[in-house]
């Protein structure tokens, strides 16, 4: 067993400096938040103002423990989860109440009606930039998660998050990460460092079959979250072999391997669009060093990284891998304080606090944007069932 | 040269917040822009072709789109061309139409449908006339969005007008 | 299109194979950047050679033996599920697997004709059984013509020839392993697609 080394001395802030640190997210949080949940009902319904409030407060609350704790993987960890159970509840509800039902017909496709989801960014690209075409049954400007306004959307957090946007932004991230949760410990300990190639591997073959083929192959046949969005109705065997196949990789991947190994299996093991997002590490100006005169070698960041971002080679270079989302969790366990955010540029090691602000604000907020309306949502709709009887 | 790379760090690094409410508050306006700028559209592939001709009939229209056969490069050996018959309220029981896909004066395939039981039948006068898919549900790319019941022929490229 | 598209689907895996040759070869020639590139010119040369020879050997295969025959679907069915169970043990050997152009042997048998190296390492590559390149053979075959079939190896040699041009930047050695881990989990996705093929082809064979 690994004895831990004594915790280095925290420098946490007061309750008055917290406070004063989160009063800007408070502000920026109702502007968006509100915003975006009320900002389209000219009388907002009473329900609907609750809701928003009571996301609004969550949400800053959550915020605050960040800043007075500094912990950043612990407060983040809850709204993502909670991002990712409400994202499910909303699009079922969306998409029943304009198709009727979640399951998606061939002529759901050939009428554009499917929202569009960031999975699909690497299949489009290549024939984009040939064909001028987008390779999804999707609307381009139109309706709910059109492809423009993702795209759009991905650009924005590239810039700012890279790949922190599978910590921060993505709606599918938080089942893994909530699943990863569970076990006290892992059951399974050591899974081989080879298999976090197998994203990068399943990237380049759906990258060349979309382009082949002229459609989204992934969505077609090995889309885990189909299982908890829009699998396609079931009409013929190769309709039924990809339910099949949707089911199995989502038990296996988003549940049953996360539970097992206390990591994200489906993100770091299997997602080929996580691998192509860490391309935009290196765009982002953010990212995370290990103070390699710290460290001391104990190993425990490796063991807890969701995402295997983190090796020995790491602890000896003091970056982490390519791979790294920025979830904070290894900055949260260091027992000497040896990791924290870092903005590029900067010499590492000096002011951590006014990097990882620097890093928290964005970050948080695209959270809590991205989150925000979806978890609003989510409570009006269950207030709604509770108070009317249904949803819709 | 270290106190200038330290500089510009903190400066991208303070640009995080304003692009983070661009991206969601102007996302209206950069969606529009990107579309207009880089004139991206669903592929026709999945859509359908561009409509190309419409033929009025008694109380209802034939809308006839433009042949696919978009490849990644180049074109593809087998494509289709979508047919649709709108609006749908006003379509009669039974439809038969003959098509003429490239305008050789020779008739090329004929679409047989019945509109209530939403059933079609294709009878191929030519070889690079393959299978037919369909009828189903289309709502038009028009900013009406007429309900129509559409059918979509696998045909050959030796077919292309 | 398709052969281009096959080829650098596959070339990872190429590389993952072949790139255990080469670059001693670069390594070993001890030349600069600029050398690099002849070196990989000549070998490319021999590599499409070889490459040539198969497509000819695939039109006539399916010229001969497979165009007339009833049970197309299920032959082309069955060599499928070969090559994907060849494949899938391929991208599971953890052993370096067979490369054609095995360095010492061909430098002994050519160390009176030592500029023959490159484009003879080329073309024993180009004539290599790879899974990959059995692959492109059974597609060329389906192709059917033999201006197809040439156009097909060609296509495929552009696709998978589009990895190894970093080979002559000797940093780029850094990154083979995990480009040969790629390679071969690549590979291993590969062949369950190619399984499922083969399976779909059987199937429509047997219902024929």
């Amino acid at each position: 067993m690994t004895t831990l080394p004594p915790k280095a001395q925290s420098t946490r802030p007061g309750i008055a400096k917290s406070i004063l640190i989160t009063i800007p997210m408070l502000l920026l949080t109702a502007l968006v938040i509100m915003g975006s949940v009320l900002g389209g009902s000219g009388d907002p319904d009473g329900l609907l103002v609750a809701s928003a409030l009571l996301t609004w407060s969550g949400i800053n609350v959550l915020f605050f423990l960040m800043v007075w704790t500094q912990k950043t993987w612990r407060w983040r960890a809850i709204l993502f989860v909670v991002f990712a159970l409400s994202m499910i509840l909303v699009f079922s509800v969306a998409i029943t109440s304009t198709r009727g039902s979640t399951t998606l017909t061939q002529e759901d496709v050939y009428n554009g009606e499917t929202p569009f989801c960031h999975l699909v960014i690497p299949m489009i690209l290549l024939p984009a930039a040939l064909t001028n075409t987008i390779i999804f049954p999707g609307s381009m400007l139109e309706g709910f998660a059109a492809i423009s306004f993702m795209l759009v959307l991905w650009i924005g957090a590239s810039l700012v998050l890279g790949r922190a946007f599978c910590a921060w932004g993505c709606f599918y991230g938080g089942l893994d990460e909530g699943c990863s949760c569970i076990a006290k410990k892992p059951l399974i300990k050591k899974v081989d460092r080879k298999w976090t190639y197998l994203p990068w591997a399943i990237l380049l073959i759906i990258v060349l079959s979309s382009a082949i083929t002229l459609s989204p192959t992934y969505c077609e046949w090995l889309c885990p979250f189909k299982a908890v969005t829009e699998a396609a109705e079931v009409t013929s065997v190769i309709t039924l072999i990809q339910t099949i196949i949707f089911l199995v990789i989502f038990a296996a991947l988003v549940i049953i391997l996360p539970i097992l190994t206390k990591k994200r299996t489906q993100c770091s093991l299997f997602c080929p669009f996580g691998a192509f997002q860490s391309l935009t590490n290196k765009i982002t100006i953010f990212d995370v060093r290990i103070d390699t005169e710290k460290c001391v070698g104990c190993n425990r960041c490796i063991e807890t990284c969701p995402t295997y971002s983190l090796d020995e080679n790491c602890l000896k270079t003091g970056h982490t891998l390519l791979s790294c989302t920025r979830c904070g969790k290894c900055v949260d366990q260091c027992p000497k304080q040896a990791i924290h955010f870092h903005v590029k540029g900067t010499a590492p090691h000096k002011r951590p606090n006014l990097a990882r602000s620097l890093f928290l604000y964005p970050a948080f907020l695209f959270l809590a944007t991205f989150g925000g309306g979806t978890i609003a949502s989510a409570i009006y709709y269950i207030l709604k069932l509770i108070t009317t009887g249904s949803m819709f | 040269m270290q106190k200038v790379k330290a500089f510009l760090g903190y400066f991208i690094a303070f640009l995080g917040v304003p692009i983070v409410l661009a991206t969601f508050m102007g996302n209206q306006f950069f969606s529009e822009a990107l579309v207009k700028a880089t004139g991206l559209e669903v592929s026709p592939w999945i859509i359908g072709g561009e409509l190309q001709e419409t033929l009025p009939r008694e109380g209802y229209r034939t809308l006839i789109y433009a042949p696919v056969f978009m490849g990644l490069i180049g074109e593809t050996n087998e494509g289709f061309i979508q047919i649709a018959w709108s609006p749908a309220a006003n379509l009669p029981e039974n439809i038969s139409e003959e098509f003429d896909v490239n305008k050789d004066g020779k008739m090329d395939f004929k679409v047989t449908l019945n509109t209530r039981e939403k059933t079609g039948t294709l009878d191929a006068y030519s070889a690079d006339v393959i299978s037919m898919e369909g009828p189903f549900n289309y709502k038009t790319k028009d900013t009406l969005k007429t309900e129509s019941l559409a059918v979509r022929v696998t045909i050959k490229r030796a077919l292309k007008p | 299109m398709d052969g281009f598209l096959l080829g650098l689907a596959n070339g990872a895996t190429c590389l993952a194979y072949c790139a255990p040759v080469l670059i001693p070869l670069f390594l070993s020639e001890g030349r600069k950047t600029g050398g690099n590139w002849l070196l990989l010119a000549q070998f490319l040369g021999g590599r499409l050679a070889g490459y040539l020879f198969f497509a000819l050997i695939a039109w006539a295969a399916n010229w001969i033996i497979l165009h007339d025959l009833s049970a197309r679907t299920l032959i082309f069915g069955g060599i499928y599920l070969l090559l994907a169970a060849a494949l899938l043990y391929y991208g599971l050997a953890k052993k370096q697997v067979f490369c054609g152009a095995e360095l010492k042997t061909l430098r002994a048998r050519l160390k009176n004709w030592p500029a023959l190296l490159p484009a003879a390492l080329g073309l024993l590559t180009g004539l290599n059984l790879c899974p990959p390149f059995l692959l492109a053979f059974t597609n060329a075959a389906l192709n059917g013509t033999l201006f197809g079939s040439l156009i097909f190896f060609i296509t495929f040699f552009v696709g998978t020839s589009v990895y190894m041009l970093p080979l002559p930047f000797m940093g780029f050695l850094q990154r083979t392993q995990a480009l040969q881990t790629i390679g071969k989990l690549a590979t291993l996705v590969a062949a369950l697609y190619y399984a499922y093929t083969g399976i779909i082809y059987i199937l429509q064979g047997v219902l024929a």
